[in-house]
């Protein structure tokens, strides 16, 4: 089964069942991890689904678009790698993937 | 905070005559009347010797004078005249604003002068195709902040609710359109599409859809101004053949919306539009007027609510992808110095 950990900033790891084709944000819904809200349900319009991709990661998991790009500069502390995990689709190349969740959601 | 480097509807032509008409725009207040060439004047209103509101005094040859103690400006804003003295004082020429008047309408530019390009007037010359029925003059006051207003522009979902009994369908089908938003250098491009939805109350009485309609809108916001092009035709009986909104169909509308801040807390809210082939008796600007009467109701209320729950969180859905993609170009915008130019770098 493939997997996807999500690791809070206080170092908890939570490796739940990732099926492909679902957007890792859907997939922290449906695991309930905690620091993913999702306000407006995957359609890169609230960005409160940030995550911090590693680097070892980033290159696989891809870079953001124009819409998902403008949406990160309203997250709360912003870097490098970070995407918005409704815009990243869970595919075979991303089995075992490590997220770190940001220190809180919103604007 | 306001967007400066932009061309903004300063009024309707048939407002600026020979005689002076005040207007506070981005917390200026300005005073225009027309020169006997029929160009338009915009000068601060306010007289450089005592700040009283040139607006209040009279008229002569293209020459604006105080009420109060009779200096004279020119049309540009030079101080040409000072009763008693030998010469006019050098210091008192006051800040005159660039005008440009297309069609019905008075553009104004509110930044830096020597930016002011009257090729970046945005084209409007599709109000005066012939065979269309335009509907131009809206104004209302809104007492909120402009990018309220902007924002509601932006956003689709409230139609079901604001606007039930005329621009409203199925909610659930109308929030749950096919949309695509995309940032432009310009500003915001938003493309919803509707299938089969009920007729709204609007179309009811046109011969030209029936009950069931499929209708589709491209918007675009710019600095100052909101423009939306709508299709309509019956559900089902042909497929979209174009990816947008090109093409013949039964109702094709297009509106524009004048989004212009007077103070941090109210808007001089100017709309005008032009209708294809339209058959429903009253649907003209005072209807247009009536709808967005409705929105006016919603802003104001959250302008007053706003001094007690400013400071909460508030939280962006589905349909908000618009007003994020634009909150976004505004952020560049400011970073940009405000400068049209190099937001089409940055955002290019």
């Amino acid at each position: 089964m493939p997997t996807i950990t999500f690791v809070s900033q206080a170092g908890r790891r939570y490796a739940v069942t990732a099926d492909h084709g679902l957007s890792v944000m859907e997939i922290a819904r449906r695991n309930e991890i905690p620091g993913i809200d999702a306000d407006c349900g995957g359609n890169c319009a609230c960005g409160t689904c940030h995550v911090y991709v590693g680097n070892e990661w980033i290159e696989r998991v891809g870079r953001p678009g124009p819409s998902e790009e403008a949406m990160l500069e309203f997250v709360h502390q912003p870097a490098d790698t970070s995407r918005l995990s409704c815009q990243i689709t869970m595919r075979q190349e991303l089995d075992g993937l490590e997220l770190l969740l940001p220190e809180r959601q919103g604007l | 905070m306001y967007l400066f480097n932009f061309w903004y509807i300063a009024g309707w032509s048939r407002e600026i005559t020979v005689k002076p008409l005040r207007r506070l725009i981005m917390g200026q207040p300005i005073v225009m009347f027309r020169c006997k060439d029929g160009t338009i004047a915009a000068l601060e209103d306010r007289c450089s010797h005592r700040n009283y509101p040139l607006s209040k005094g009279e008229i002569c040859d293209d020459v604006i004078q105080c009420g109060y103690h009779g200096l004279r400006f020119d049309r540009h804003g030079a101080c040409i005249y000072a009763p008693g003295q030998d010469r006019p004082p050098s210091g008192g020429n006051l800040i005159s604003y660039p005008v440009e008047e297309r069609g019905s309408i008075v553009w104004m530019w509110m930044g830096e002068p020597q930016r002011a390009d009257g090729a970046l007037v945005p084209d409007l010359s599709y109000l005066d195709r012939e065979g269309w029925t335009p509907f131009l003059g809206g104004y209302i006051h809104l007492k909120a902040e402009h990018t309220m207003l902007t924002e509601n522009l932006l956003d689709i979902s409230h139609l079901a609710y604001v606007h039930k009994s005329t621009m409203g369908s199925t909610p659930a089908l109308m929030a749950g359109c096919d949309i695509e938003v995309t940032l432009e250098p310009f500003g915001v491009r938003r493309m919803t599409t509707m299938n089969d939805i009920p007729t709204p109350p609007v179309y009811r009485q046109s011969s030209l859809v029936g009950t069931q309609i499929d209708t589709r809108t491209e918007s675009t916001m710019r600095p100052g101004l909101y423009e939306n092009n709508v299709v309509v035709k019956p559900a089902g009986v042909e497929p979209w053949r174009t990816k947008g909104v090109d093409g013949e169909y039964p109702i094709i509308t297009r509106s524009f919306h004048g989004i212009v801040p007077e103070t941090d807390r109210s808007t001089h809210y100017f709309f005008g539009g032009t209708f294809k082939k339209i058959d429903v008796p009253g649907m003209n600007g005072d209807q247009a007027h009536r709808i967005l009467l409705e929105d006016v109701d919603v802003l104001e209320s959250i302008q007053d609510n706003i001094q007690y729950v400013g400071d909460r969180r508030t939280i962006n859905l589905r349909n908000d992808a618009a007003v994020m993609q634009w909150r976004a170009f505004v952020k560049r915008l400011q970073k940009a110095d405000a400068d049209p130019r190099a937001a089409v770098e940055s955002v290019g």
